[in-house]
């Protein structure tokens, strides 16, 4: 019992009501929804109200003379005081609330259901008091069942899981494409990559240089800097081309990724990455932006790559220092 | 007589074999091809024709037992030395043995010090030799230290974490440590195209045999909601987990197939091999690499059972609707730091129907997931996979 008490904790606490009235020893039960909607008759559900506020108040009352509960005939079915009592014999519990209004909720194979109701259980530890009852009903009426919705709360998290398992899924198929795109450069496939930049793609890569300039002593001493060149696609394609010519091999590896989600569109995502660049001839390491547009995510389109080296003057580059998404004015 | 026919024999299964490995597709992967190309011609020949694919080859002066693979098309998908036995195989993962076997190959018919550099730069694999790193070889040479280590009577010792893999070989001449990192690509040989297309050979010809759902330990389920239970399993991300649904009976719990539970009967199918999935078909779309696809169809039941060693599954539902049932298996591979995934999506009505019926599913394999820093930046979070 302790151990499905403590499953319930987080949950529970998010669904109850949040009335913080005193148990009492009257629990008055209002149902609406579904199974009212569906036209019941009125006198079932009234039978169903009366049967819920009966049992909770015995329920009250039997935890105030520290008793077994009892309850009137017509009220529940044996085998649900039979596995009422076993989960008194657990904790006794209260219900925390003198009114109840909820949903009753016709159940596809028959009867009815209502939850969420908030209890207290007596002998559980300080942070897993609250719980939440459900009571099942037979088609007459009569409570058929009765256990804590430990659940409830997985349940209403599964529910609504949608966003952000979709948003979930859209990001792994963002890695997806950057890994296809860093398998290109490694098979040398220039016209797939040629296929996946923009034609009007912005492509700036940026080169260490040295420069002299004068310290506050006027001596001029060699200081490194970093100059940016702005590529077109066809330029930048070409270049790639000759690099896949003249070298056996290219070995490209992508390490820390990040992907960013731009505010205004939110199909457009900016990818930062450390790039290992290996050839035959020539090895560095740098960062990489990629800001790409996934409104057809069977056809993605990079609309701009930025190439910072990883190191000037022998200074790891500052985040500070590194292409962002935001510094990209997007016009769709 | 005889002996001519043997000769001929030998000859014209060597020359087909020969030839056959001759054209770049009889490879799995262009690295295996490479490492072929580099064996003497009479190893190659030996290797070809012997039933058992392994054989003596000379390297570099050096006697070493090599064997080789051969998937279902013939293809070559493995070659490296012979170097573990049978009960390796219980305690390792396959993957792993096999690229220490292949790496080892390598290092012996590639030793040189551009490729120790750059297996250890490119590929983060680093060889200590008596715990001292093999980096700067000067005069001594591989091919003169590792065929004492490696032929002797010797243990092995795989350990890993998150990121790297550590196997340590200890041999009465000495011992031989190879770190390297836990990536798909560094440890198959293979890259995105080569594993996919390996993978696809693999499930289109699969056949689950025996595999129904584990009896399920009472003790482990949960109540969950009406009649239901839920076996509570590991969270992958947020809402993304191997929760299965149980309903029980007395004693008896089995796991929900009932369109009166869509969503977990809907869960259930991709997470566990049992009777109820049998006649439900994939029809998949995979990316292979680039713009290279490939559509298939597979039985769910053997989708699912082929990635029950190895791999971990989770589901997470994305569309819980009157009309639509929409969800996403991640298949988690944590030996090789990688996920395939599945999303898939369905009518309520046509998925509990009886009969063969069939889902669409869009796949996506190798994503890696060693190179992630924050999959959601933009919010700030420390999400890290």
């Amino acid at each position: 019992m302790k151990t499905a008490i403590k499953s319930l904790q987080v949950f529970a606490l998010l669904i109850f009501c949040t009335n913080n009235v005193h148990a009492q020893d009257i629990v008055n039960v209002k149902l609406s929804g579904k199974g009212i909607e569906m036209g019941e008759n009125n006198a079932l559900i009234s039978q169903i109200e009366n049967n819920a506020s009966t049992f909770l108040s015995a329920i009250n009352t039997a935890t105030v003379k520290k008793a077994k509960p009892k309850f009137s005939s017509g009220t529940i079915s044996s085998d649900a005081q039979v596995s009422l009592l076993a989960m008194w014999e657990m904790s006794r519990f209260t219900c925390s609330s003198a009114t109840i209004e909820e949903r009753l909720i016709k159940k596809p194979q028959g009867g009815f259901e209502v939850r969420n109701i908030p209890v207290i259980m007596e002998e559980a530890p300080a942070d897993e008091k609250e719980q939440e009852l459900v009571l099942i009903f037979n088609s007459n009426g009569l409570i058929d069942n009765v256990y804590l919705s430990i659940e409830t709360g997985r349940y209403n998290q599964l529910l609504n899981a949608g966003n952000d398992v979709t948003e979930f899924r859209r990001r792994q198929i963002i890695l997806d494409f950057i890994e296809n795109f860093r398998t290109a450069y490694n098979r040398k496939d220039a016209d797939y990559l040629s296929s996946v930049f923009s034609e009007d793609a912005l492509i700036i890569t940026g080169k260490v240089v040295q420069v002299s300039r004068p310290d506050a002593s006027g001596q001029f001493l060699p200081k490194q800097t970093v100059q940016y060149q702005k590529q077109t696609k066809k330029e930048y394609i070409e270049k790639l081309r000759r690099i896949f010519k003249s070298n056996d091999y290219i070995n490209v590896k992508f390490d820390e990724i990040e992907i960013k989600q731009h505010k205004k569109y939110p199909t457009i995502y900016g990818v930062n990455m450390m790039q290992g660049w290996n050839t035959s001839r020539y090895s560095d390491v740098g960062y990489l932006l990629l800001v790409i547009d996934f409104t057809d995510d069977e056809k993605p389109q990079i609309h701009v790559r930025t190439w910072q080296p990883d190191r000037v003057d022998g200074k790891k580059l500052s985040d500070q220092e590194k292409f962002k998404l935001e510094q990209f004015n997007i016009a769709k | 007589m005889r002996q001519l026919l043997t000769l001929f024999s030998l000859i014209f299964s060597c020359v087909a074999v020969c030839s056959k490995l001759s054209a770049q597709d009889a490879f799995t992967s262009n690295r295996l091809n490479e490492l072929f190309a580099q064996l003497p011609l009479d190893c190659k020949n030996a290797l070809s024709r012997s039933t058992e694919n392994k054989c003596n080859c000379n390297i570099k002066g050096n006697a070493m037992p090599i064997k080789a693979s051969f998937n279902t098309q013939g293809q070559l998908s493995h070659l490296g030395l012979d170097l573990f036995s049978f009960d390796a195989n219980l305690i390792y993962p396959n993957t792993v043995l096999s690229f220490l076997e292949r790496c080892y190959l390598e290092f012996l018919v590639w030793d040189d010090p551009t490729m120790i550099e750059r297996k250890n730069k490119e590929d983060k694999i680093a060889l200590l030799i008596n715990e001292k790193l093999f980096n700067n070889p000067g005069t001594e040479k591989l091919h003169s230290i590792l065929p004492i280590l490696l032929s002797n009577e010797k243990d092995l010792n795989i350990l890993q974490d998150s990121l790297y893999y550590q196997a340590i070989i200890t041999s009465p001449k000495g011992k031989a440590t190879l770190l390297f990192a836990a990536n798909y690509q560094v440890v198959s040989g293979m890259d995105k195209k080569e594993y996919a297309e390996e993978l696809i050979q693999s499930l289109k010809t699969y056949q689950a045999k025996g595999y129904l759902f584990a009896t399920v330990d009472e003790a482990r389920l949960k109540p969950y909601r009406d009649e239901l239970k839920v076996n509570i399993g590991k969270d992958y991300f947020k809402t993304i987990s191997s929760n299965t649904y149980f309903k029980c009976s007395g004693n008896d719990c089995n796991p929900i197939f009932d369109s009166q539970y869509p969503l977990e009967s809907f869960i259930n199918a991709f997470l566990i091999s049992g009777n109820f999935n049998q006649d439900v078909y994939l029809s998949i779309d995979q990316k292979i690499y680039a713009n290279e696809k490939a559509q298939y169809e597979v039985k769910l039941f053997d989708f699912v059972a082929y990635f029950q060693n190895d791999y971990e599954l989770y589901f997470g539902i994305e569309n819980n609707s009157e009309n639509l049932l929409e969800g996403t298996l991640v298949i988690l591979n944590r030996h090789l730091n990688f996920i395939n995934l599945l999303h898939v999506s369905s009518e309520p009505q046509a998925f509990f129907k009886t009969g063969k019926r069939v889902l669409k599913a869009k796949f996506y394999t190798n994503i890696p997931s060693d190179n992630i820093k924050n999959l959601f930046a933009e919010k700030g979070n420390t999400n890290k996979r």
